[in-house]
């Protein structure tokens, strides 16, 4: 079978029963929400939301890593970049995310060197082919890319590399969903949690979310498929009662998560409070290099103070990331703030809600 | 001396544009050796870094690939079983009225 | 010439410059225009309105499976010309090399460039040829233009799609964009992706002698099929629907933008047209186009509406539905 693992989860006749079984088995109105950039992207992409019945609303919340990173870590990175013998490298779209004066890309056509990679082991390969450079790798996402990094991490360490460095902004989703329920002007009925964050971390994190709030959750997969059963069996738990995190992405992740994994990002990171946009102080939400790996750590080797951060007035981006408010109802949505033209990380990132209602239509 | 749409120095623009964060393939495991291993999907062929993975896998497994490291083993047994039980359920569910 | 490698001389417009007009351009582009080496070719056209285009090619890599930046060079051009249902005839090039060039590398592109014009049944009739000093370009880049004529009647434009109408693509999409990005990411295959690039004005004209009305013709090349759509959409004040589940891509296209985190819809085609068409014309057309080896593979993809005038929707796979908009900002750099 072509493109397997993928194919039958693209399956249209098996799409067309499970909205079939969702029409008959949904009765009460639903809000549910999915914390994953690429869950984002994949309801629009197959237009999930026109084939579910209307009382079942679908919101975005804060997952994408680049959209949650706050305006002064932005802010942080055009500092490094202004630091000459500096190299910056990253994933995501995080060069185009207008700071409070400036962004990377701005930067970068200034002579910065700033260069976008695929993988932490790119990072590493830059910084031993350029020793006359200070490499720093900034670390976005969640617990899916963290272990990447430390593997990276422990493996400059064990080259020795005295060129390297990570700054990390690197977040935990279970405390940013604690957040989320704590938000009194959020009402949810269920939760997708994020498939690749689960195979990472296990669902421990949110069998207490489903205790402490009362709230459902099941652990999805991306492929249309996939996120059709998991609101197929989000709305069975809501119609019988139960609250429950129950797992449809069974083939990609485990209810442990994946120890090794976790095992690494332990060894290297310790949890630090840290500021999300939109969401504000989180305690214990962020990631930073443990003590015995300051050599490796950006904030260590050169002075990132920044002045109080500045976002764009008017920019909605924090009430859209905690699921109050969608794109259309910012005023600046379409009429200033354009992919070709973004004013906040919303519509800058290609995982971002604003980005994908402006792509693909509300 | 390069040209190009600014991605800074790199030969004939190797590395990719800003890169999808979350994106995460299933892949074939052809080749391991160490701590890496070569996945392929269609043809497509790219190195992984096994570090995160313990047991390591074997050629003909697939893994799940996330920033140039494979991120799980699927377990197939376990795809083909939840496959079959979805469709048997909505086959009974399509014949059942409310 | 004594020289492996262009130089400087070459663009002179001196003796070297001579020597390599008539030791390589001149064999391959055989005709009595080129020939002459007159400051212009000075060529007759009969049988109604000239058409006229132009078109640079600064691709990277070179070479690639399927074809090189020469095949592009006529290709490209060529097909401009059909689209608007002409007949091409003649051809300019100008080449801007790089000091440094390997000679090799510009007798392989120019041999290429005859051989793409031999199976389009065009000349190319007169052209130029500078050299810039190592680093002042890269490698090389070609510039092509084109004359065709349009026979009297043809009225095929990006302003005639009509609501009712048919949307047909002549074959699979994305294969050149993504075998250039591949070739880029230096993603190893072991059966590889190819490069689309061909003439069409064959295919064309075998559309035009089967005597059906054919409103659009338009090759989707940079920004792709989906960008190609929303220009006539917003030409012909129409609105556009096409089905994901019709769309042809080929598996390893598919599987290639899903590792790269592309959209196919996106992604440049050198060798493929959509042809808009009344709906009941579209099954005697789609029959012609799949006579032609350049469309063997074509499909009934969508059609045009009243609705959403100047947009383009896409009715997804599991029956839903999301804009399809243009490409915004980000274009993949060098793809042609």
């Amino acid at each position: 079978m072509p493109l397997k693992h993928l194919s039958e989860y693209r399956d249209k006749g098996l799409a067309r029963k499970l909205i079939e079984a969702i029409w008959k088995r949904s009765h009460k109105p639903l809000r549910l929400m999915e914390v994953c950039g690429t869950h984002t992207m994949a309801i629009f992409r197959y237009g999930i939301r026109q084939v579910l019945p209307p009382h079942i609303q679908l919101i975005s919340g804060p997952g994408c890593p680049v959209c949650v990173t706050a305006q002064e870590e932005i802010d942080r990175s055009v500092k490094l970049a202004g630091y000459p013998g500096v190299m910056i490298t990253t994933f995501g779209d995080l060069f185009r995310v207008p700071g409070s004066r400036s962004s990377l890309q701005a930067e970068r056509s200034e002579g910065a060197d700033v260069r976008p990679v695929y993988s932490t082991f790119d990072a590493l390969r830059l910084a031993e082919a350029h020793p006359e450079k200070e490499v720093v790798f900034l670390g976005i996402g969640f617990e899916t890319t963290a272990p990447t990094v430390a593997a990276a991490v422990l493996e400059a360490a064990r080259k020795g590399l005295d060129n390297f460095s990570v700054l990390s902004f690197h977040k935990r989703l279970p405390p940013a969903l604690e957040a989320l329920m704590e938000d009194g002007n959020l009402r949810l009925d269920g939760f997708l949690y994020p498939g690749h964050v689960t195979t990472v971390i296990g669902t421990a994190a949110y069998e207490k979310v489903a205790q402490t709030y009362g709230i459902p959750g099941v652990v999805s997969g991306f492929e249309p498929v996939d996120i059709l059963e998991s609101i197929f069996m989000l709305v069975e738990q809501i119609e019988q009662g139960r609250v429950q995190v129950e797992m449809q992405y069974r083939r990609g992740a485990d209810p442990q998560g994946n120890l090794k994994a976790q095992e690494l990002m332990d060894q290297v990171f310790r949890p630090m409070d840290a500021s999300w946009r939109g969401l504000g102080l989180i305690p214990e939400s962020g990631l930073c290099l443990r003590p015995e790996f300051k050599a490796f750590t950006a904030e260590e080797r050169f002075d990132l103070r920044v002045p109080p951060a500045q976002e764009h007035p008017g920019c909605a981006c924090g009430a859209i990331l905690r699921g109050i408010r969608t794109p259309p109802e910012c005023p600046l949505f379409r009429a200033v703030c354009r992919p070709d033209h973004p004013l906040g990380p919303c519509m800058v990132s290609s995982e971002g809600t604003c980005a994908a209602y402006y792509k693909y239509g509300g | 001396m390069m040209k190009g749409f600014g991605f800074g120095e790199s030969e004939n623009h190797k590395k990719s544009k800003e890169t999808k964060m979350c994106l995460a393939v299933p892949m074939e495991v052809k080749e391991v050796s160490g701590n890496t291993a070569w996945v392929e999907l269609e043809g497509i062929r790219r190195e992984v870094r096994l570090d995160l993975l313990e047991p390591k896998p074997r050629p003909g497994d697939y893994v799940i690939v996330h920033a140039g490291f494979a991120l799980h083993r699927i377990d197939e047994e376990e795809a083909r079983e939840s496959l079959k039980t979805w469709k048997e359920f909505l086959a009974h569910a399509s014949q059942t009225p409310e | 010439m004594v020289s492996d490698k262009i130089l400087l001389d070459h663009g002179s417009g001196g003796r070297v410059s001579h020597e390599l007009v008539e030791r390589l351009f001149l064999p391959r582009f055989q005709n009595p225009w080129l020939q002459d080496l007159n400051d212009s070719a000075v060529i007759t056209v009969e049988g109604g309105r000239l058409a006229f285009t132009t078109d640079s090619y600064v691709v990277d890599p070179l070479f690639f499976p399927g074809g090189d930046i020469g095949a592009l060079a006529v290709c490209g051009t060529v097909n401009d010309l059909a689209m608007l249902g002409a007949r091409p005839f003649y051809l300019s090039v100008a080449f801007i090399l790089e000091e440094g060039l390997p000679l090799k590398d510009l007798e392989r592109i120019v041999a290429s460039m005859a051989k793409a014009a031999a199976e389009a049944g065009v000349h190319i009739v007169t052209g130029d040829t500078k050299v810039v000093p190592q680093g002042a370009g890269d490698k090389i880049f070609i510039n092509t233009a084109g004359i065709g004529v349009v026979p009297e009647g043809i009225r095929i434009g990006g302003r005639e799609a009509k609501s009712g109408d048919t949307v047909l693509v002549s074959g699979t999409l994305g294969d050149h964009g993504l075998t250039i990005l591949s070739q880029r990411e230096g993603l190893a295959f072991e059966s590889p992706l190819k490069s689309d690039v061909a003439p069409l004005s064959g295919l064309v004209q075998e559309m035009l002698a089967c005597g059906a009305e054919i409103h659009v013709l338009r090759d989707p090349t940079r920004g792709g099929l989906a960008t190609t759509l929303n220009e006539i959409a917003r030409q012909s004040g129409v609105g556009i629907e096409i089905w994901e589940e019709a769309l042809p891509v080929r598996d390893q296209v598919l599987a290639a933008s899903e590792t790269l985190g592309l959209d196919p819809l996106y992604i440049a085609n050198e060798g493929k047209l959509v042809a808009i068409v009344p709906k009941e014309e579209a099954e005697k057309v789609l029959t012609v186009m799949r006579k032609n080896k350049y469309g063997r593979e074509a499909a009934l993809i969508g059609e045009v509406t009243a609705d959403h005038p100047g947009q383009v929707v896409l009715k997804t796979l599991i029956g839903g539905s999301r804009l399809l908009d243009m490409l915004s900002g980000e274009q993949l750099p060098r793809i042609c």
